[in-house]
């Protein structure tokens, strides 16, 4: 397979007034995406609340 | 009290979460939806009555421009709508915890055998304070054009929780 050439797809970073559309990709800024990032690599222990949760489920 | 996929023969007519909305996109929208744009899950009573309803798609977190070192997305799971039928979102069965949970689950699922780094949800503007009780955080988007916040957490602190609550 030979791939000719190589073209971004258009972004739908947001929905808009369709009201089925799911935004297939959320596009942060670089310091945003920089928190995200930390955060998803290194979150900090569940509270209280998300371990009731999973408590309250069993 | 079942939880199961949305399937064409729920009767979605009767479903009164209070935001036309989300009761409105049940309706048009859930049945012609599952699979497509994405899985509908229902919380039903023993006669087969909805009583909330949660859909989830695949979805990721990019960066605005290539490059830089690290990775430029991220994979998660959106939380794209959940309701509970107006009559029991004060009461006891705790539907819309069900509902989040089973979120929870999946998106654990997908962490472990697809990859997931975390569970995004757009929240409204009265929904904004409940997914903050569980650790969701906001996502400061830069270009936001809604008036919804979008919001995440991190599937390890999930699978923190879990462990937590196994122990």
């Amino acid at each position: 397979m030979t791939i000719l050439r190589y073209t971004m797809p258009p972004r739908r970073d947001r929905r808009d007034n369709d009201e089925q559309a799911l935004p297939e990709r959320i596009v942060l800024d670089e310091e945003s995406f920089a928190a995200f990032s930390a955060e998803v690599e290194n979150p900090g222990p569940p509270n209280a609340a998300l371990i009731a949760l999973f408590k309250k489920q069993k | 009290m079942a939880l199961r996929q949305l399937e064409t023969s729920d009767d979605v007519s009767t479903f009164c979460s209070g935001n036309a909305a989300l009761d409105t996109w049940l309706r048009k929208y859930g049945c012609s939806n599952q699979h497509h744009y994405g899985v509908s899950y229902v919380a039903v009573d023993d006669d087969g009555a909805i009583l909330g309803f949660v859909t989830v798609a695949p979805t990721s977190v990019a960066r605005n421009r290539i490059g830089g070192g690290g990775p430029d997305t991220w994979p998660a799971l959106l939380l794209a709508r959940m309701a509970v039928q107006q009559e029991h979102q004060k009461g006891p069965r705790r539907i819309g915890e069900l509902l989040l949970q089973h979120v929870f689950t999946l998106a654990a699922q997908q962490h472990l055998t697809t990859g997931c780094a975390a569970v995004v949800v757009d929240a409204k503007p009265e929904a904004v304070a409940y997914y903050q009780r569980y650790g969701f955080k906001r996502m400061r988007l830069g270009a936001a054009t809604s008036a919804q916040t979008e919001m995440y957490i991190a599937i390890k602190k999930v699978m923190a929780a879990v462990h937590t609550a196994d122990a």
